[in-house]
């Protein structure tokens, strides 16, 4: 039944208010007190229930007066004001959020919106559960692990994971909890966990837009920056009219816009390109453009991967000091040749109006 | 009358008359009374007298270990408190006599005069 759980969680409830208007007394009275009084309540709702539609019910009352009946009947002293200074901190500091939260639970019972929204948030209790567990993994990985990595990477990780998932989960559903200390420590690390959650989701949020952008920027097959028949283009090589080679050529496109081998110039530091054995070499900016940016001037240099260091990010990142000359594709080509003019008999075009022309009229044509 | 109100004097001995037939855990002590016909006594009350006999020395306690749920406190007699409970019964026993045979004493017919009586 899923009254059992609400039933459970009002007991207990009741017993810290119980115990919160008996906090006056000696620890070791309260103690004695209360001790094994959840016990006794759940027992007394058991027996409510069984009897069925006929009893009255099982109410649990007023606490401050069943304390009050509890000390009575046990001969101690009636509460005095401003007494509480036996109690040791921690335990008044449990006592008085145990009491705070029955009052609030009481309040948003007391009516029936208040009672439906509750038991509707209850529901997603398990997702909390999940969450301190992963919460606790994150802060585990940072100590244990020293990395700073909220999604486990490898199987021993996703196995450490599940495990404090699903000791979260046990404990969230009252299990697993052998000693008396531990649903105080429970509290503590739920406590924790939801001070710790924000920098979690931070950190997370960090590293999976680091990782979107490590994409975009280094893997040339997500949106490569310039594209020849659907291959990404890399480098580009220029060879002079005579098929000479030639270096820091700076091109452009037809809007007069930096022809780059990448789609942001500005922020991206190199490029991988694969060489003939299939090793990762990185393609790196021109150092020659005065503002940063120079990946419009080709030959582009080269990092080769012998040189890429993958110490700190898998990768790879290629440092400027370690780049060559990109190896030309040819030591030369052939030289251009003009090519004859093709007269046209017909036509008489007006010689202002010719464009500068790109070839003179060969003797073999015509 | 308010049964309560005479409850919270004999309390005591009706606790240690229940756990005299068997030891026995704060709620199950509580039921036993009311099966007995003391319906209304309250649990708080129940078990803040436990705890006070406990104290006193009337009664020792020990531990159950349950399958499934939590620990029990068992409360159960010792000499001491058997010594408190024959005392006690003697008592009630002496007293109730007295005050039965205080109620069941023929009332004298005495005229009570009423008002108006001497006009």
């Amino acid at each position: 039944m899923s009254d059992t759980a609400t039933t459970t969680q009002s007991i207990r409830d009741f017993a810290l208010a119980v115990r919160t208007a008996l906090s006056d007394l000696p620890t070791d009275d309260i103690d004695e007190l209360t001790d094994g009084l959840e016990a006794d309540l759940t027992e007394q709702a058991a027996d409510g229930e069984a009897v069925g539609s006929a009893s009255p019910g099982f109410e649990l009352g007023d606490p401050v007066a069943y304390a009050e009946e509890l000390r009575g009947a046990a001969g101690l002293p009636v509460r005095e004001a401003n007494a509480t200074a036996r109690v040791p901190w921690l335990r008044r500091l449990r006592i008085r959020v145990g009491a705070g939260r029955a009052g609030a639970t009481r309040r948003i019972r007391s009516s029936a919106a208040g009672g439906q929204i509750l038991d509707f948030l209850l529901e997603f209790r398990p997702l909390w559960w999940v969450l301190r567990g992963w919460i606790v993994y994150a802060v585990a990985e940072v100590l244990v692990g020293g990395a700073i990595s909220t999604v486990p990477t490898d199987p021993i990780r996703w196995l450490a994971l599940t495990v404090f998932v699903v000791l979260s989960a046990q404990w969230g559903r009252g299990q697993w909890l052998p000693w008396r200390w531990l649903p105080g420590f429970r509290t503590v690390v739920s406590v924790c966990a939801v001070l710790v959650l924000p920098l979690v989701l931070f950190v997370t949020a960090h590293q999976a837009s680091a990782q979107n952008s490590a994409y975009v920027d280094y893997s040339p097959y997500v949106t490569p920056g310039l594209v020849q028949s659907g291959q990404e283009v890399t480098n580009v090589f220029a060879y002079d009219a005579d098929g000479q080679p030639l270096t820091d050529v700076q091109l452009f496109d037809q809007d007069g816009r930096a022809l780059n081998v990448v789609n942001d110039p500005a922020n991206t530091n190199y490029l991988p390109q694969l060489d003939a054995v299939g090793e990762q070499d990185m393609v790196v900016p021109s150092l020659l453009v005065p503002a940063g940016g120079g990946w419009n001037v080709f030959p582009l240099r080269l990092v080769s991967s012998g040189d890429i260091d993958y110490a700190n990010d898998y990768l790879g990142q290629a440092h400027q000091a370690d780049a060559a000359p990109a190896p030309f594709p040819y030591a030369q080509v052939q030289p251009l040749v003009r090519v004859p003019e093709v007269r046209e008999p017909t036509s008489t075009p007006p010689a202002t109006l010719q464009p500068e022309p790109t070839a003179s009229a060969a003797p073999t044509a015509g | 009358m308010d049964t309560t109100q005479l409850l919270k004097g004999v309390l005591d001995m009706a606790v240690l008359a229940v756990i005299a037939e068997d030891d026995g855990y704060g709620y199950d002590i509580v039921r036993r009374l009311r099966a007995a016909g003391l319906d209304e006594v309250g649990d708080a009350s129940v078990y803040g007298t436990l705890r006070r006999l406990y104290s006193a020395g009337a009664l020792s306690s020990y531990v159950v270990p349950s399958d499934g749920g939590p620990h029990r406190k068992y409360y159960g007699m010792n000499p001491h408190g058997r010594a408190m409970l024959d005392e006690q019964r003697a008592n009630w026993t002496h007293f109730a006599g007295t005050l039965t045979r205080l109620l069941e004493k023929p009332q004298p017919s005495v005229h009570l005069p009423t008002i108006g009586d001497n006009s």
